[in-house]
């Protein structure tokens, strides 16, 4: 009998409505991708703690649980390693734990940090910290060029490649965001995965002179680049030339046979 | 009848009396006595025997009935220490490292020395030899002192004096550290075990009832350790935050005795697979399975009801249970009377694997929306743990979660009795969580965690439905212990007829499948030892 294998897709800050539709079709497209690739597969959508009631995650009848991230310097980070009967941190390639003040994170459910989960799909590069690679892992960028628009700290910058760079693979939904992985974070690219991108997650250019950004403290984006904003963005104006890409309003619909596969494939990869 | 040892390796100070490894081994004792067909020899250090000869008086063992391989007497500075001086940093294997190598040698002559010194039972040579040794050391410290002054004075003599005083006050503080010693003492003692054992040509296997001890490995006649569980490994972060290095190093000498051992006993099916198996990479064929026997705690309860009168006595050992709930921010809840009124009982210590904030998050909604008005008793500190006192007051369940500690078995027995059902929600154990079959002795069903471990025992579908939730979530178990509840008289007659085949096992079952074990590792011939000269 084949063994179920339980995969986690964890999704940081999907406070707003759009963003939790957009987690939850991705979980779904995952589970029922599995299904297609015959694999017994069992999702838990792990989502900010105190969002795990919202209707959008019910609606899918998948396990939901509430998480926070924990910080682990690099001591403990390595028994963890040790106690899960993994090689050490530098071998499996993490960042270096030479340096004392270097932390790792782990998503925290309350119960086993995830750990009863085969693997993980971290639906955002970014976390407080270098993500420590207890399970294989893959990531998914949607919004990568905002590296480009000044928005984000070198730090969160830093972290992003890191678990770009650790992950098992990268899946993104543009040639643009492939590219953008393959040459600022340094990814090989054959462990960068295109796939069509969910309805649930569309994107739609935003106008000229509409405001993207909503903090004001933010620079400009950088002229003449090319870069995405994600719905958090919304409300600063878009310079030119720009394409943008929100998350969509749009309600979660089914997806295709072939965006199933494709999904199905990547996590097939991973496992 | 044949003859087996039994190889214990506790460490001084270590207080094992109460704890289950040493009611566990009891009862294996007990048992095989009872058989008639083996006797045993028990190898310890010297500071052990009293407490296991007490240990065994306690159990109603004769005292014939096991021979005891200990040094004799106990080492003079254990006696003259009032209290523990272990410097837990002194265990790991990882300290000799570097510049110290250099000096393997002299080191190595200097413990053995001083491993003497500490197992001498002769206080008066202790303190001549430590007297004498003085003016030694301190001539030996100078001319070190000097050397290092001179070999570096020439160039650098401010930076080198500089550093000889950083050394010198680092020095001074590891040698105070140390004068404890209890490592070199524990060696040296073990040495002694050793050679009692090596003597020994009698014993067709030697027996080990936990991992904690790699020393095992270095007899060099047959045999088997127990490996209850390896639980690290379930929550690695968890028990990465707890106990730092010292307790990392516990889990190396764990690895050390498993990747060292030659047979092994798990008490299931689960650890033999998925631990010893499949991490490990133990032959499976080396590894026997030998499940516990039912504990039971009615026998317990009629022995303290010297009027024959039960239920009398177990809620008036409830309410002295009560007197020792241990508060949370100085705040208890409030308990009318003797009773605590209708409650859930989860008996249990505080460990990552324990899964208490998963029950705690299923108590609330309980309260909330599942219409419930009763409490939960626990039977852990939450001193231990500042996550489950912090989710406590987040939950807002200060009131309703009373935690009763350092309960006798009489008290325990009466919390199962007096409860409405008793709860389970571990994520792992070694083997069938025994609340199955405490609860079920006092008349009170279970719920339990559906984990492996439970699933082999409790091997019936209809059953297995009716008493098991998904430890990982938090609705489930609230629907099934609410279920639990409702339907209270059906679990409870589901549950007593396969708690009858249950309790049919004794622990004489157990004393009896582990000496075969014992002779299957006899059978099998004998392995190398490991050096002598290893850590332990």
């Amino acid at each position: 009998m084949e063994t179920r294998r339980r995969i986690a897709v964890i999704g940081d800050a999907a406070e707003r409505p759009q963003q939790r539709a957009c987690l939850a079709a991705l979980a779904e497209v995952l589970h029922g991708g599995a299904a297609a690739r015959g694999l017994a597969s069992e999702i838990v959508l792990a989502v900010t703690a105190g969002s795990e009631e919202a209707g959008e995650y019910e609606a899918t009848g998948l396990a939901v649980r509430g998480f926070h991230w924990e910080l682990l310097d690099a001591e403990a980070a390595e028994r963890a390693m040790y106690y899960a009967g993994l090689r050490p941190l530098r071998a499996v390639g993490a960042p270096s734990t030479t340096v004392p003040s270097r932390l790792f994170a782990v998503p925290d459910d309350g119960i086993r940090h995830l750990c009863d989960c085969d693997a993980w799909v971290l639906t955002h590069p970014t976390a407080p910290a270098a993500l420590l690679p207890l399970r294989p892992f893959l990531v998914m960028v949607d919004d990568t060029l905002h590296h480009a628009s000044g928005g984000l700290s070198e730090e969160t910058l830093r972290v992003a490649a890191d678990n770009l760079t650790a992950a098992s693979g990268v899946l993104v939904w543009s040639e643009e965001m492939l590219h953008e992985v393959v040459d600022f974070y340094g990814v090989e690219r054959h462990r960068v995965r295109q796939l069509p991108r969910l309805p649930a997650c569309g994107c739609r250019p935003l106008p000229l002179g509409s405001r993207a950004f909503d903090h004001h403290s933010e620079p400009p984006p950088e002229q003449g680049r090319v870069w995405f904003v994600t719905e958090a963005s919304v409300g600063a104006t878009v310079s030119e030339p720009a394409v943008s890409a929100v998350l969509s309003r749009a309600e979660p619909v089914a997806t295709d046979e072939r965006t199933m596969a494709a999904y199905g494939e990547a996590l097939a990869d991973l496992l | 009848m044949k003859t087996y040892g039994i190889y214990i390796a506790y460490p001084p100070w270590t207080r094992f009396e109460g704890e289950g490894l040493g009611r566990f081994l009891a009862a294996f004792v007990r048992g095989a006595h009872a058989s008639g067909k083996a006797r045993f020899v028990i190898a310890c250090p010297g500071w052990t025997r009293a407490g296991l000869e007490e240990l065994f008086a306690k159990s109603g063992i004769p005292s014939d009935a096991v021979e005891f391989l200990a040094p004799r007497g106990v080492p003079g500075v254990i006696r003259l220490a009032s209290r523990r001086l272990r410097d837990p940093r002194d265990d790991g294997p990882t300290r000799i490292r570097g510049k110290r190598q250099r000096l393997a040698g002299m080191r190595q002559l200097a413990a053995a020395v001083a491993g003497g010194l500490m197992t001498s039972r002769n206080v008066a040579v202790i303190l001549l030899v430590s007297l004498a040794s003085l003016p030694v050391l301190l001539v030996a410290g100078l001319v070190r002192m000097v050397g290092k002054l001179l070999a570096t004075w020439v160039r650098r003599p401010l930076r080198a004096l500089k550093k000889l005083v950083a050394s010198a006050k680092q020095r001074l503080r590891r040698g105070l550290e140390k004068l404890s010693m209890s490592q070199a003492m524990y060696e040296a003692e073990l040495r002694q075990v050793h050679r009692l054992i090596e003597r020994r040509g009698d014993v067709t296997a030697w027996y080990c009832p936990t991992a904690f001890w790699p020393s095992f490995n270095r007899i060099s006649g047959p045999r088997v350790v127990v490996v209850p569980d390896f639980v690290v490994s379930l929550a690695p972060v968890a028990f990465a935050q707890l106990g730092g290095e010292a307790f990392r190093s516990s889990v190396e000498k764990i690895e050390r005795t498993i990747r060292g051992g030659h047979h092994f006993i798990t008490y299931s099916q689960h650890v033999k697979q998925d631990t010893l198996v499949a991490r490990f990479g133990i032959d499976a064929q080396r590894v026997t399975v030998v499940p516990h026997g039912a504990n039971t705690l009615d026998n317990v309860l009629e022995a303290a009801a010297d009027d024959g009168d039960v239920e009398a006595v177990s809620a008036r050992l409830l309410a002295d249970a009560l007197t020792k709930a241990e508060a949370i921010d100085g705040r208890l809840p409030v308990v009318c009377g003797d009773s605590p009124g209708r409650y859930l009982f989860y008996a249990s210590q505080l460990r990552p694997h324990k899964n208490l904030g998963t029950l705690l998050k299923a108590f609330r909604w309980l309260l909330d929306e599942g219409h419930l008005a009763h409490r939960l008793v626990l039977t852990c500190s939450p001193s231990m743990s500042p996550r489950i006192q912090e989710l406590v007051k987040q939950l807002g369940l200060h009131d309703d979660v009373l935690f009763l500690v350092r309960l006798s078995e009489e008290e325990l027995a009466a919390c199962y009795r007096q409860a409405e059902l008793a709860v389970n929600p571990t994520l792992s154990e070694g083997a069938c969580p025994f609340t199955f079959t405490e609860a079920l002795s006092v008349d009170t069903p279970v719920v339990m965690s559906r984990i492996p471990v439970t699933e082999e025992v409790i091997a019936e579908k209809q059953l297995q439905a009716a008493m098991l939730f998904d430890p990982y979530d938090w609705r489930d178990m609230a629907r099934v212990i609410r279920r639990g509840i409702e339907h209270r008289d059906d679990l409870l007659a589901m549950q007593q007829a396969a708690y009858a085949t249950l309790a049919d096992r004794t622990w004489q079952n157990v004393s009896r499948e582990t000496i075969q074990a014992l002779d299957a590792a006899a059978g099998q011939g004998a392995p190398q030892p490991q050096g002598t000269r290893r850590s332990a």
